[in-house]
């Protein structure tokens, strides 16, 4: 650590966790993808933007819970708050014919205020456009999917999709950041000093 | 087979129950009989589980029963014990029943007892055997001392209850009660406390493993009834017991009630109750071996052991049990209403607010129980609802938010209502009020007589039907004016009047009265005269419209007897009768010569009042204005005399001034003017006007009067003598019949019956009705229904009026009220239909419309009684006069009601009601009010609701910057650009977070890009540097910019906006092929002998890096190089030779004898990317082997790797073949050792060859062999061929006859391949006829599915974006006269001359242009004007080109090698049967016999009429056939079955204009050119002095000449140039070549020049020539020559 820069030009946010769970009703192997994404004022300084994780049963209990424990690490360098890095996870998993399909998207933003975030990521995936295209995706083992999964990240374009929601994951985010109050973007209030533990539902 | 499924079951019960008991056992409530119960019916399981099936089951059976019995015996003590005799024997079978099981007990307690079996199976935590089996005994020991010594077993079994752990704390709690027990059993039940605790804990532990007994399971236990326990229990295992009873002490356990159990239980309870003797009778009865007693009685057990068999029996708590229980918890909100105090705030009293004048609205409506149920809900909770009631108790809901009524905004104008917006007035329903009935009457009675309806105009009119209608009410207005006869009544008028004037003026003859008397009569004239005027005026008017009206009306009658003419039949039975009554000449003339003098008579009197007196009176005015004037001056003249002699006086005096002043101001005063005369009363012109008027207006003298009559008694054509159209108009006039309703306050009261339209379209109804009322008659409605076959429909509503009190049915005249319907109706016979427009007279140039309108004649009226008593209500009377009154409540509520529907429009009276009816200003219902009520009391009033809508109104106060601070803020701006993806902008990364980081030059790029912009769009003369623009170039430039602008936003648009293909990829349906294909694969070899071929696996986007690309070359071999020759120098100096071997000899060429005529050549190939350049190795000879692989690192555009920048990147591959040359360097100094031999090394540009990235980046790779691009004169080398006897050289010779040309092999790809952008969705918008656009979808799906990689079109897309047929794009148009005069247009120099004209128009890719959108096709005046396109337009612009030579020319959609599809150029000459390609982009052209043409395959032909797809299956065009009429090699687009229309219109000129090459510009741009490549080429040889030859520089100019000669006619050989060339320079050793292009800027010659690396030759002694030529064709197409050479002069040099 050299000393600190009085005059920053670039703001850190490091964002610490882990992909803990998830809960998808009707499949029973599963892994899922993750994706950092983020605005072209963003890098990436150190850490993974993408990863794949194990494949996880449910837990045979009453939970029925798919665990992960899957770490994120990743630190980002940036000038400008516009294009806040998201996080984006899609799910894979077989069907019944052990096929991989698809099984949800789902993007957060990494959230923006330090402190322990426990969030808590809807997940969906396209709906087939017509009940014969459903049956023969099924019969295929072909579903509808999304031709990047970044585009869950972004508005444009989602007005012609149509979507089911699949179940949600559990994602734990401990963020830090740095010089951010120094080029003007405060995001802790004045009067808080330890930042409580925050409860973000999915966005 | 269910013992062992019966087994389990059982012990999952019991395992339920051990887990219900241990949770029990906290409840202190629970009486000692559950204990006891629980702790039997455990004991009895464990037996069960230890036993052997029957036995087992029977002791189930029997514990059940115990278990039901004792815990009844509480609650029915008292009931009967009549039957107990009867039942004891039953009873004691029953309780004898355990006893046969427990001597099997012996054999289960041994070890190797089948019990360790089940218990192995089952796993289960009891699985230990012996503290089971200890335990088990202890247990019946235990009860057994119970029983034996606990009387009061309710005082023994309290403390067993308690908690475990209370227990084990009160050890001592055996001794108070028990204290017989001694010290062992203490400690033993220490002992036992513990292992039971393990007991519990791997009990909970399994449990939790299996997870089996839930709480549901236990749960299950005590309610459920389990039938296989029913199942099981028939079994023979008890012939003692009757048959009954099996099922009996199950149903006990559930429903206790029963009688059988109530019989049996007296007696049990009481055995148990007293002495319990059954259990001792039980275990004492055994034989049981005396260790076992002993065990037991050791094994007392104690509250523990219960604990573990704490189990219950099914409880039953009595239904008014389970309601207490089920009040306590459970809350059952009541239907009721609640008690209002509850609701309110402490103040005990309802505040009703509506009652206090406040606005409350009407709030949405609920069921009353619902809302009872949720007040009641509400009042439960703790705080008891408050904040849910409102003050007046009730529940606070919001009002109703929904509009009832649908609203729209008002239409000015009635007439033209669109259809589509037209408003539909719904009555609105209204709730009963009380003030709408009438006090007590009965007897009101209103009559309504409905008498005929009149169709002014009716959809199923015909024409004449129509004119008959405008003319019968043209015939009523002229009858009525007739009637009235104004035009008599006016003469008689004005002759009485005149008879006054005359008998007052004779009066005043006779006598002469006094002034005033004067006066009097004066006046009276006065007004006579005027009166005579008005009247007179008046009679004009009247005969005037009069005559009109006749006119019209006859006008009207002409063109109907016009029509019936026309269309040969009658259709009205209208017919105009003229009476024309005669009169006498004379008289009349006399009569209006009288009324002529009588006017002109009164008009000089008018003009005596009028004119002659006022002048009088000004006349007089004036004399004596003027005598005053005179008297004044005069006065005015004294005193100014007086002045002038007293004027010293005058000074000192102050008064005197004052007089002086006022003799000024009098000087001042003007003489008056004179009034002018009146002009003369003019007798002449008078009466000629007067005439005029009156011939003008009025009957002319001696005209016949003429009176009109109209009679229906023409006859009516028959159906069978009208066209078909009129009768089917008359066959649907008589089906339709007209219907009245009349509604009385929107409900119906009666209808008359249906009458059918008539030819007259009168409908004479004649009924009237009575109606009774009893209520306010508000509304009096009738509806018009038309009856067509099916329904009616509503055609128009008319309101009647409510009569007065006074109108009776005595006094009541039939009235008209007009209706008229907006319906739109359109019949295809003759019918003129309704609000459609149709022509009237087939001259009429537009069409009228007319809506259905006409008239009721009807009357309403109030009834009459027998005694004539008016039947109305009392109160009506005030009604109309005043529009609030209070006799009608909704009148102040509904203005509709209150001043009637049509004046609702009206907003003053709308106003005006608004004000008066006091509405409430808080209602919102009234918000389309407000703006009314505010009318004239401004300030304190409402404010005016704004008719205009704001977006973003509060802005404003989020703008934290002004507009002009935010331009100013750079970083912001920068944001700004690249949001809106300006180029230069887009790919921006990390703009710095601080406005000081950012530098001014971040914007340089963007800025002179955008002057650029703004300099291209001024005018010409404007323009700073025109150096290299010629006007016309300029032109281009901004044509360019603007088509590429247009182009560019249409698409980004476009790309914006996404469909579902874009979003998600979903596998499309598949159809038969498919799936047959997807059936077909799984039997597919594993190991085909032929593989095919897969695509590599193409690379996304966001997994490349920088570096990451590489361009792969693999270079094979060359072909038919030029060699080197000796140089004209060296042979010409054969005495050189003999220093040669000093190693001063300019030129040693390797591998070659010195006296060889040829040298051979060390060609290598260089390739060259952006900036980058990699080399093979350097081989040797004219046909060459590399076999090498080169790698060249991609750099995307600003690392963006995605299809979007990739698709614009416009580098080009360049392939340079050098020849490598080491020659030995003269030495420089001579006193160098002269061992020292110094070699240099010098590449020779021998040819290029390049490609676009963009064309390996769409086709993944590019292979074949490519004839390279050599200049035309190559110095020092040949390209004849050697006549070589070894057999590969023949080989070679003949593969270099058949082609003129060097070639290179070679295979380019790209590693990884990249995935070029998916093409834009093919749909376009277009102008085409839509089966013609159908017909080219289904075309090229034809041809797709047969050859998917055929290079086929029907429609392209033009610049505008639209989808033209392709066909339209090929039309003659004439090239250039320069290029075809002097020459005959079929021959093939012209044909050449005119492929080089458009091979010198600059080629540029659209992917590049238009970045990479599209294909887009510019017509040839686009092309021409924009100076640059790729292949098609090039191959177009020739193809019409050639076919205004005459020409046999098509277009052809193929492959070719370089470029991928593309279009050539086909020409056909029939006479020699020769096919040749032109590459029009190069102008080179080919035999199609050709093999090694670049055309690869012919996938389509155009011509100007047809499309022709090439179905041969061989698609190389030198094996194709050109039979275009044989379908089965080529299938044509317009075809027999969908025939070309032969009118479709081609989307090129005729003519294109060429405008005159611009000499002046020219020569500017040459020397331009040349003094930036001297420039330059200074600049690249930084380390080394770059001489020029000039001398040379006028010969190359030369040369170049004509080379641009030959180039363009071919003609000339090129030959001698070299020895011309080297005889004029001397002795020189050269190198060098000439190079010609397109212009495209003086940057492209550069790096073209560049390329051939001449400027790195660093021999010392090289001089320099350079030459540059510009060839000007028409339209500013240019081709530049430049020819480079490095030059030694080796007699300079003495060498």
């Amino acid at each position: 650590m050299t000393g600190v820069n009085p005059n920053p030009a670039v703001f850190l946010v490091m964002a610490n966790g882990q992909i803990k769970t998830a809960e998808f009703p009707d499949c029973d192997e599963l892994y899922c993808r993750f994706m950092f994404v983020h605005g072209q004022d963003w890098v990436v300084t150190s850490g993974l933007e993408e990863g794949i994780s194990q494949f996880t049963h449910k837990s045979h209990d009453e939970r029925q819970l798919f665990v992960w424990n899957f770490p994120l690490n990743v630190t980002y360098k940036s000038t400008n708050p516009y294009g806040w890095p998201q996080l984006v996870i899609s799910c894979y998993g077989p069907d019944a014919f052990g096929r991989e399909i698809v099984r949800g998207y789902g993007s957060v933003h990494i959230p923006i205020t330090p402190g322990k975030h426990e969030l808590d990521i809807p997940m969906y995936v396209p709906v087939s456009t017509s009940r014969f295209q459903k049956f023969t995706s099924w019969f295929m083992g072909r579903r509808p999917e999304f031709v990047d999964p970044k585009v869950v990240s972004q508005g444009e374009g989602r007005d012609v999709t149509r979507v089911r929601s699949q179940g949600h994951v559990k994602v734990c985010l401990n963020i830090v950041t740095r010089d951010m109050k120094k080029l003007g973007y405060d995001v802790t209030p004045s009067d808080v000093t330890s930042v409580p533990v925050g409860v973000n539902a999915g966005i | 087979m269910a013992e062992p499924l019966l087994k389990e079951k059982l012990r999952a019960r019991r395992r339920a129950m051990n887990i219900t008991a241990q949770s029990d056992i906290n409840n202190e409530a629970v009486s000692s009989v559950d204990d006891t119960l629980t702790q039997n019916l455990a004991e009895h399981l464990e037996e069960v589980e230890s036993e052997e099936d029957g036995n087992r089951l029977r002791s189930l059976m029997e514990s059940r029963r115990e278990a039901s019995k004792r815990k009844l015996d509480a609650e029915e003590q008292e009931e009967s014990q009549a039957n107990v005799g009867d039942s004891e024997e039953y009873v004691d079978d029953i309780l004898s029943t355990p006893r046969t099981p427990l001597p099997s007990r012996g054999p289960s307690r041994g070890p190797a007892s089948p019990r360790t079996d089940t218990e192995s199976r089952s796993s289960t935590p009891f699985g230990k055997a012996t503290p089971r089996s200890t335990l088990r005994s202890r247990l019946q020991a235990k009860i057994q001392k119970n029983k034996m010594t606990g009387t009061s077993t309710s005082e023994e079994f309290k403390p067993r209850t308690r908690r475990l752990r209370d227990r084990m704390q009160l050890s001592t709690r055996f001794d108070e009660t028990v204290k017989t027990e001694s010290l062992i059993k203490e400690t033993q039940l220490l002992e036992r406390i513990e292992s039971k605790l393990k007991w519990k804990q791997a009990a909970e532990k399994a449990r939790q493993e299996t997870g089996q007994p839930t709480e549901t399971d236990c749960f299950d236990f005590f309610t459920k009834q389990y039938e296989d326990v029913e199942i099981v229990e028939p079994k023979p295992a008890e012939p003692v017991e009757p048959p009954h009873p099996p099922e009996e002490p199950d149903a006990v356990a559930e429903e206790p009630q029963e009688p059988s159990p109530d019989t049996e239980q007296p007696d049990t309870i009481e055995q148990q109750a007293t002495e319990t003797p059954p259990p001792t009778a039980t275990e004492g009865g055994q034989a049981v071996p005396e260790q076992q007693k002993l065990l037991i009685e050791d094994l007392v057990p104690k509250e523990l052991d219960y604990r573990l068999y704490d189990v219950y029996a099914a409880e039953y708590g009595g239904y008014q049990n389970q309601v207490d229980k089920e009040n306590l918890n459970y809350f059952i909100p009541s239907m009721l209403p609640s008690d209002i105090s509850k609701k309110v705030e402490d103040s005990a009293r309802p505040r009703y607010l509506e009652d206090e004048g406040f606005y409350v609205g009407r709030k949405p409506e609920i069921g009353l129980q619902n809302k009872n149920i949720l007040e009641n809900r509400l009042l439960r909770q703790p705080d008891n609802g408050r904040g849910w009631f409102g003050a007046d108790g009730e529940i606070e809901i919001l009002p109703d938010p929904i509009k009832q009524v649908a609203t729209k905004p008002w239409v000015e104008a009635v007439e033209e209502v669109d259809p589509s917006i037209e408003t539909v007035y719904v009555k609105a329903y209204e709730y009963l009020v009380e003030g709408k009935y009438l006090q007590g009457s009965e007897e009101n009675e209103l009559q309504v007589d409905i008498g005929t309806v009149i169709y002014h105009h009716h959809a199923l009119m015909s024409r004449e039907h129509v004119m008959a209608s405008n003319l019968s009410q043209c015939y009523d207005e002229y009858i009525q004016k007739r009637h009235k006869n104004y035009v008599n009544f006016y003469i008689d008028k004005l002759a009485a009047l005149r008879r006054a004037v005359a008998t007052i003026l004779s009066s005043h003859d006779e006598s002469l009265s006094t002034e005033v008397a004067a006066s009097v009569r004066e006046t009276r004239v006065h007004d006579f005269m005027s009166e005579i005027r008005r009247t007179s005026r008046q009679l004009n008017e009247a005969e005037s419209s009069e005559r009109d009206l006749m006119r019209r009306i006859i006008e009207e009658w002409r063109e109907i007897k016009a029509v019936r003419d026309v269309q040969g039949f009658t259709n009205t039975s209208l017919k105009l009768t003229v009476k024309r009554e005669e009169v006498n000449q004379q008289q009349d003339m006399q009569r209006w010569e009288d009324e002529v003098e009588n006017q002109v008579e009164e008009k000089r009197d008018e003009y005596e009042i009028s004119v002659i007196k006022p002048y009088q009176e000004s006349l007089r005015k004036y004399q004596s204005q003027l005598q005053d004037w005179k008297k004044n001056r005069a006065k005015i003249k004294q005193q100014r005399k007086k002045l002038q002699r007293g004027s010293k006086e005058n000074l000192l005096d102050s008064t005197n001034t004052e007089t002086d002043e006022e003799i000024t101001i009098a000087e001042n005063v003007d003489k008056p003017q004179k009034p002018e005369k009146p002009e003369a009363f003019d007798v002449e012109r008078v009466r000629v006007e007067i005439k005029n008027t009156l011939l003008e207006h009025r009957r002319n003298p001696g005209e016949p009067k003429l009176s009109l009559e109209l009679a229906h008694t023409a006859s009516v054509s028959t159906n069978a003598t009208v066209p078909a159209t009129e009768s089917m108009r008359r066959k649907a006039m008589q089906k339709t019949s007209i219907v009245l309703k009349l509604l009385l306050n929107g409900k119906e009261v009666f209808q008359t019956e249906a009458k059918n339209l008539t030819s007259d379209f009168k409908l004479h109804f004649g009924s009237i009705f009575r109606i009774r009322i009893t209520q306010w008659p508000e509304s009096l409605k009738v509806q018009f229904l038309e009856a067509g076959l099916v329904m009616k429909t509503l055609l128009s509503e008319v309101y009647l009026t409510v009569p007065d009190t006074n109108v009776h049915s005595g006094n009541v005249q039939l009235t008209a009220c007009n209706f008229t319907s907006e319906r739109v109706e359109v019949f295809d016979h003759e019918a003129v239909g309704s609000n459609t427009p149709f022509k009237l007279h087939p001259t009429d140039t537009a069409p009228t419309s007319c809506n259905t309108r006409g008239q009721l004649i009807s009357s309403v009226s109030w009834g009459l009684d027998e005694n004539g008593k008016v039947l109305a209500p009392k109160g009506l009377t005030q009604v109309g006069a005043d529009p609030l009154s209070v006799v009608n409540p909704m009148k102040t509520v509904d203005p509709v009601s209150a001043i009637g529907a049509d004046r609702i429009q009206d907003p003053e009276s709308l106003s005006k009601w608004v004000q008066d009816s006091r509405l409430d200003p808080n209602d919102p219902e009234n918000a389309a009010f407000i703006p009314f009520m505010s009318g004239d009391q401004e300030g304190q009033g409402f404010l005016y609701a704004p008719d205009y809508f704001r977006l973003e109104q509060l802005q404003e106060e989020f703008n934290f910057l002004s507009d002009e601070e935010f331009e100013r803020l750079n970083r912001l701006r920068l944001l700004e650009l690249r949001d809106k993806e300006v180029a230069e902008f887009r790919n921006m990364t990390l703009i710095p977070s601080q406005e000081h980081e950012i530098m001014d030059s971040a914007f340089t790029v963007y800025e002179r890009r955008l002057k650029e912009k703004k300099s291209l769009q001024l005018p010409t003369d404007q323009r700073p540097e025109t150096a290299t623009m010629s006007a016309h170039r300029l032109e281009v430039l901004r044509y360019r910019q603007l088509v590429k602008d247009a182009v560019l936003h249409r698409f980004y648009t476009a790309r914006h906006h996404y469909t579902l293909q874009d979003m998600v990829h979903e596998q499309q349906v598949p159809d038969i092929s498919t799936l047959g294909a997807s059936v077909a694969k799984a039997f597919e070899p594993r190991r085909p002998l032929k593989p095919v071929k897969k695509d590599r696996k193409k690379a996304t986007a966001q997994s490349l890096t920088q570096g990451s690309v590489n361009i792969l070359v693999n270079i094979v071999r060359g072909y038919n190089l030029p060699v080197r020759v000796a140089t004209h120098a060296t042979a010409q100096e054969p005495t050189n030779t003999g220093r040669r071997f000093g190693g001063v000899e300019s030129m040693i060429h390797l591998g070659s004898a010195p006296t060889a005529k040829t040298f051979e050549v060390n060609p290598f190939v260089a390739i060259s990317f952006q900036d980058q350049v990699i080399t093979t190795s350097v081989s040797e000879g004219r046909n060459p082997s590399w076999n090498e692989e080169l790698k060249i690192p991609f750099a995307a555009p600003n690392n963006d790797f995605s299809s979007g920048s990739l698709q614009a990147v416009d580098d080009v591959i360049f392939v340079h073949l050098f020849d490598r040359t080491i020659e030995e360097a003269s030495a420089q100094h001579e006193d160098d050792d002269p061992t020292l031999i110094v070699h240099r090394i010098q590449d020779h540009w021998l040819g290029t060859w390049k490609l676009p990235f963009s064309t390996v980046y769409h086709q993944g790779k590019v292979e074949g062999t490519f004839k390279l691009k050599v200049p035309p004169v190559l110095l020092g080398y040949s390209k004849d061929v050697q006549q070589t006897t070894d057999p590969s050289g023949q080989l070679d010779q003949q593969f270099a006859q058949q082609t003129s040309g060097t070639f290179l092999s070679l295979f380019i790809t790209l590693d990884p391949i990249l995935k070029p952008a998916e093409a834009p969705r093919p749909k376009f918008e277009s102008q085409e006829n839509e089966t013609t656009l159908k017909m080219c979808g289904l075309f090229m799906e034809e041809c797709t599915k047969k050859f998917p990689n055929r290079n086929v079109k029907a429609t392209v897309v033009d610049l505008k974006g639209e989808a033209v047929l392709i066909t339209r794009y090929v039309h003659p148009i004439q090239p250039p006269p320069e290029l075809t005069e002097g020459s005959d247009p079929q021959s093939l120099s012209t044909a050449e001359r005119v492929a080089r004209y458009v091979s010198l128009i600059p080629f540029e890719s659209d992917n590049v242009a238009y970045a990479g959108i599209c294909d887009l096709w510019s017509t040839c005046d686009q092309f021409v004007h924009m100076l640059s396109g790729d292949e098609e337009e090039h191959a177009v612009l020739l193809l019409n080109f050639f076919l205004a030579l005459g020409k046999k020319a098509y277009l052809l959609l193929g492959n070719a090698v370089p470029e991928g599809s593309t279009a050539y150029v086909l020409t056909v000459n029939e006479a020699t049967r020769e096919r040749t390609f032109w590459n029009a982009s190069t102008g080179r052209y080919y035999d199609h016999k050709d093999n090694f043409s670049p055309l690869q395959s012919i996938g389509a032909l155009v011509n100007d009429q047809n499309i022709w797809f090439n179905l041969q299956t061989l698609e190389k065009p030198s094996r194709t056939r050109f039979n275009l009429l044989n379908t089965s090699d080529w299938k044509p687009f317009f075809s027999s079955k969908f025939p070309n229309p032969g009118t479709l219109p081609t989307v090129q000129p005729d003519i294109l204009h060429y405008s005159p090459a611009d000499r002046a510009f020219v020569s500017g741009l040459t020397d331009q050119i040349e003094r930036t490549l001297k420039e330059r080429i200074a600049s690249w040889r930084p380390r080394h002095v770059t001489r020029w030859n000039r001398s040379s520089n006028a010969i190359l100019g030369q040369i170049l000449r004509v080379l641009e000669a030959t180039a363009a006619r071919r003609t000339a050989g090129d030959s001698n140039q070299e020895s011309e060339l080297l005889n004029q320079l001397g002795d020189v050793r050269f190198t060098g070549f000439p190079m010609d292009m397109p212009y495209i800027s003086v940057e492209q010659v550069v790096s073209a020049v560049r390329s051939t690396e001449v400027h790195k030759i660093v021999d010392p002694n090289v001089e320099f020539s350079l030459a540059v030529y510009i060839h000007p064709y028409p339209a500013s197409v240019l081709a530049v020559w430049v020819y480079v050479a490095a030059i030694v002069n080796r007699r300079r040099h003495n060498l």
